[in-house]
């Protein structure tokens, strides 16, 4: 369209050289920048510390399920991270002109007033300095709130608030026992009710004392025979599993000569004897010498490294290891109660060597019953013999993994002499190599028992048979013939009740 | 509202004049027509942005008598021109008549009613496409062309036409070129109760209340130069240039509304519409530079009558305004 243009009035000077005015206008502008960038600071600071507390929490709480030590300084790269951020996105003049204009409803003044005044030298627009002026008066008088925060960020801020709370709270997971995982490592405890199709009333029989096998002599866990109880195996296994845990802890603590006692309570079987021991060990941990506590901490690894039963004395262990390995006195003294602690639980929650080797003697019973080809080897040594390892039998057992002492002095040679079987046949729980071949061979039983502890059946219902010493040498069916007759007296039977499957395995 | 305190000087001065007498215009057109301020307020923002106007209302709500009220406070020559199926063009732009002179007899222009400062075209959707686009020369290029030779128009030269939205029987509607030429259309509404008791007892009483002047028309060539020098921010201007590319559904920048309903979008006239009339908004609300509610604020007189709508949003009812208020409402003030 078409517009007579009126006479202009002088003009102003272009807006591009510096004036009062526009260096006011940049002096306000400048404290609006710092304004906007402190608080897009903090914006990116909290942001970056709820992101800080959530990889804490995460890294606390994987270290605490697998035992791990991660690299918990690594939860502070995203704080850091956005702190950078916010200084690399500084706001710029025309930003905080922008910012300020929305937040405090300038109307876009100062955006327009910074555009005047950065712009090329061009013929200024008549109005500019006007409203360069006009944006300058306006922005002093209005006061100036928050720019960048809203409600939005204090919730935001809440929710940093709440996630390093957590944070802090998942620094304290290390002294809350980890929950149990489910597999393998689910033991039964003494608490749980039996099930009810197992049979657990077991006939005891009368044998002639045989040494137990040497717990570090143990055979592989046998496997599941078709005929057997699975549930009465996977018992077996894990009772057997356990007390294998407890033994190759006590030959750990056995290396040490400060451990020495405590080794010895598990022997007992006395583990809140050897808790307090591990205890008063943990409380003069500082007077140990460096080579003990190494010596120390390479047992207690080893020992966890062979721990397959029992998963959280494993993990005590490695702990107790790792702390004797380069920790500080506190370090040590708190792993060594742990581990007594630990010890204490897992005690409790084994099966007791009587009740496991009934377990055993009666697994033994259905997988005779499930072959009737001789099993005539050795089928019940492993379970026995891991049996006896957490009696109070366990002296003998002990000893014999603790460095080849004299197993029970009771000179017949036979205690604590695997042998190697020559007997051929399958072998139901997966023992590949039967101890004894007894079909048709003599065998010498001891008449009395051996130096060490020996157990004598608790109950009435004993294994009657046992060898007459009157008697001349008789082979195995003979030996075996009051058994089944039942007609022997009960002091003639010197074989311990939990190696009497073991020996009756022979004469099958 | 006056600017800061502060900002006082020559140009100061020049642009609270500008306002002043924007204010001074609507406050005598408010002593003759009762309500109606957005119209007053459109009205008067096209004027001052040199730009001509269509209102469209029923009868009898004074748009004649707000153009002639106007005409009287500015101080401007109006006329005015009753369109009827049988107007022809020359009836509105003149003609060439044979005069006998001393001399001889020789042509001679005879100007027509268009050749005034405010022309009313009154019903201007009566006439035929014919007369209609007798006003596109005169409306764009503020001169007419009678034969061979050009007629400037006076200036200021501002055209403000009705149209009767009821009577559809033996009416033309005005073609899309031409109703782009028009800086506003703006609704009359019925008044209200209130408002209606006011125009009975101004116009039923003694001899009505005649608008005093309040500027000339060189003061309004003045003013409509000032309007002009008001800056705006690019990012406010990016903001209308947007506004209009929604419209258009044929476009990646097309709103939702705009591809459902309209079938061809605004001119860039409207972008120019609605940063002049946004600048003179700005000047009203006592600020120098242009912002973003400015823009909204004109946005719909700007665009409703640049929108044609498809056969489905006349099918659903759909009117322009409430497209354009969902586009303005879709479109974010910063890309």
């Amino acid at each position: 369209m078409h517009v007579e243009r009126a006479p202009r009035l002088e003009r102003a000077p272009s807006l591009a050289a510096p004036t009062d005015d526009v260096r006011a206008l940049l002096r306000v502008l400048g404290r609006l920048r710092w304004r906007l960038g402190l608080e897009r600071t903090l914006v990116f600071a909290l942001r970056g510390l709820m992101l800080a507390a959530g990889t804490l929490i995460g890294l606390s709480v994987v270290a605490w399920l697998t035992r791990l030590d991660l690299p918990l300084e690594v939860s502070a790269l995203p704080l850091a991270a956005a702190l950078l951020l916010a200084v690399v996105r500084w706001p710029s003049t025309r930003q905080a002109a922008d910012q300020a204009d929305h937040r405090l409803r300038l109307a876009e003044r100062l955006g327009t007033a910074v555009e005047l005044t950065t712009t090329q030298p061009h013929p200024a627009g008549r109005f500019d300095r006007l409203q360069v002026r006009d944006a300058l008066a306006t922005a002093r008088a209005t006061p100036i709130g928050l720019l960048t925060l809203d409600t939005r960020l204090h919730r935001e801020a809440l929710l940093a608030a709440l996630l390093v709370a957590g944070a802090l709270g998942s620094r304290l997971l290390v002294d809350v026992p980890r929950p149990q995982l489910p597999g393998a490592e689910d033991t039964p405890s003494l608490s749980d009710a039996p099930p009810a199709d197992v049979d657990r009333s077991l006939p005891d029989e009368a044998l002639d004392g045989l040494s137990p096998l040497p717990s570090s002599d143990r055979l592989p866990a046998p496997s599941l025979p078709a005929t057997s109880d699975p549930n009465l195996a996977a018992q077996v296994q894990q009772g057997q599993a356990e007390r294998e845990a407890l033994d190759q802890l006590s030959n750990a603590l056995g290396q040490v000569s400060a451990s020495q006692a405590a080794a010895e309570a598990i022997q007992r079987g006395d583990y809140a004897g050897a808790s307090s021991e591990l205890n008063h060990l943990g409380d003069n941990a500082d007077q140990l010498s460096d080579a003990a506590k190494q010596q120390l901490a390479q047992a207690l690894q080893a020992a966890a490294n062979a721990n397959s039963g029992d998963r959280q004395l494993a993990d005590r262990e490695r702990q107790a290891a790792q702390a004797f390995s380069r920790g500080a006195y506190a370090e040590q003294r708190q792993a060594l109660q742990q581990l007594g602690q630990q010890l204490e639980r897992s005690g409790a929650r084994s099966v007791p060597a009587d009740q496991l080797a009934r377990e055993v003697g009666q697994l033994q019973q259905q997988q005779g019953q499930g072959q009737n080809q001789g099993q005539g080897n050795a089928q019940g040594q492993s379970g026995a013999s891991q049996g006896s390892a957490g009696s109070a039998q366990s002296g003998q057992a002990a000893s014999a993994a603790a460095g080849g002492k004299d197993a029970g002095g009771s000179g017949n040679g036979q205690q604590g002499a695997p042998g190697v079987g020559t007997g051929a046949g399958g072998d139901p729980l997966g023992d590949p190599n039967p101890r004894l071949s007894t079909a048709g061979q003599r065998v010498d039983v001891p008449t009395k028992l051996g130096q060490g502890p020996g157990v004598r059946p608790p109950t009435g219902n004993e294994d009657q048979a046992a060898a007459n010493p009157s008697a001349g040498p008789r082979n195995v069916a003979e030996n075996a013939l009051p058994q089944q007759t039942g007609q022997v007296a009960p002091e003639q039977n010197l074989v311990p009740g939990e190696q009497r499957p073991v020996v009756r395995g022979y004469f099958r | 509202m006056q600017l800061a305190v502060e900002a006082r000087g020559a140009d100061a001065v020049a642009v609270e004049r500008l306002r002043r007498t924007a204010e001074a215009l609507e406050r005598e057109v408010a002593r003759v027509i009762v309500g109606q301020q957005m119209v007053i307020r459109g009205v008067t923002i096209a004027l001052l942005a040199g730009g001509h106007v269509l209102l469209e209302g029923l009868p009898g709500l004074g748009k004649t008598l707000l153009v002639r009220t106007i005409a009287g406070a500015l101080q401007l020559h109006y006329s005015r021109i009753q369109f009827t199926p049988d107007l022809m063009p020359a009836d509105i732009l003149g003609t060439n008549v044979l005069l006998d002179s001393g001399q001889g007899r020789a042509f001679q222009f005879q100007a027509g009613p268009i050749f005034a400062n405010l022309v009313l075209a009154d019903e201007i959707n009566r006439a035929t496409p014919k007369t209609q686009s007798a006003l596109l020369e005169a409306m764009q290029e503020q001169a007419v062309t009678v034969g061979t030779v050009g007629h400037a128009l006076p200036t200021p030269f501002f055209v403000l036409a009705t149209q009767n939205p009821i009577e559809m029987e033996g009416t033309y509607p005005l073609p899309e070129a031409e109703l782009d030429r028009f800086f506003f259309k703006l609704h009359v509404g019925f008044p209200s109760r209130v408002e209606l008791a006011q125009i009975v007892d101004r116009t039923t009483g003694p001899r009505p209340a005649a608008p005093t002047a309040v500027a000339d028309g060189e003061r309004v060539r003045e003013l409509q130069a000032l309007a002009r020098e008001i800056p705006v921010a690019s990012h406010v201007a990016d903001y209308a240039v947007r506004l209009v590319l929604a419209t258009h559904p044929e476009l990646p920048e097309a709103a939702e509304t705009a591809r459902r309903n309209v079938r061809f979008g605004a001119s860039p006239r409207a972008a120019q519409t609605i940063i002049m009339a946004g600048k003179l908004h700005a000047v009203l609300a006592g600020r120098v530079n242009v912002a973003f509610e400015d823009v909204r604020r004109v946005a719909l007189p700007a665009l409703r009558h640049r929108l044609i709508l498809n056969y489905e949003a006349d099918a659903k009812g759909v009117t322009a305004d409430r497209v354009i208020a969902e586009l303005v409402a879709a479109v974010p003030e910063r890309a």
